[in-house]
């Protein structure tokens, strides 16, 4: 979980650190079926609304990684 | 004697392998998606070349509109669930997200807004499904 206050413009990134206490989900011995939910929000103060043009490129890419353990 | 020799030969890197504990490589056997962050041929995901120093892989997903562009509304919403099939040789398993998920794209977000971003990941080692059937005759069964 990440929250990002604006302004911001261009090229972005940042790292989604785990919650407290959280070390990753494993998996049951030779794989499984693996459930993923990625979520970006973005709200606006009404009361300040702004124009802006919105970017024509909307690709983004998330990467984590898969530690491979012995059973 | 040469079938001898080809065992031998066998037993000496299954030894080597377990020796050294070097990592398989963990491959995805099927994927599903939805949302609107990943329409449909909007998702792209890879599992790169093991470390084997680290024993892990890069997963890596490229996600067609994951932008949260603020319209008229005042607010924006991107959401893609994905439904995967990791597989991994016997013997091992795999752990996802231990050190977190890095996000990367353009953006455009005013002073007065504030951008969330959020990633899940969970195995499904259990599921339960349960099935309707309404019948034309107005009776259903469950």
């Amino acid at each position: 979980m990440l929250d990002v206050a604006g302004p911001l413009t261009g090229p972005f990134a940042k790292r989604l650190t785990p919650e407290n206490g959280n070390q990753g989900a494993t998996g049951p011995c030779a794989g499984g079926e693996l459930d993923i939910e990625f979520q970006s929000r973005a709200v606006e103060d009404l009361v300040k609304r702004s124009q802006r043009q919105a970017p024509n490129e909307t690709s983004w890419t998330l990467a984590t990684d898969l530690e491979i353990i012995q059973c | 004697m040469k079938f001898t020799i080809t065992l031998l030969s066998l037993s000496s890197v299954a030894g080597a392998f377990a020796e050294n504990g070097a990592a398989p490589q963990p491959k995805i056997l099927d994927i599903s998606s939805w949302g609107s962050a990943c329409p449909d041929g909007g998702l792209n995901a890879v599992i790169g070349p093991v470390d084997e120093a680290t024993n892990t892989a890069p997963l890596t997903f490229t996600l067609a509109n994951f932008l949260p562009a603020l319209g008229s509304f005042g607010s924006s919403l991107r959401m893609c669930n994905i439904v995967s099939h990791i597989s991994v040789a016997d013997g091992w398993k795999v752990k996802v997200n231990a050190r977190g998920t890095s996000a990367q794209g353009n953006t455009e977000l005013p002073s007065n807004a504030t951008m969330f971003l959020r990633s899940t990941y969970f195995f499904a080692e259990a599921a339960e499904i349960q099935v309707c059937c309404r019948h034309s005759d107005g009776s259903s069964e469950c």
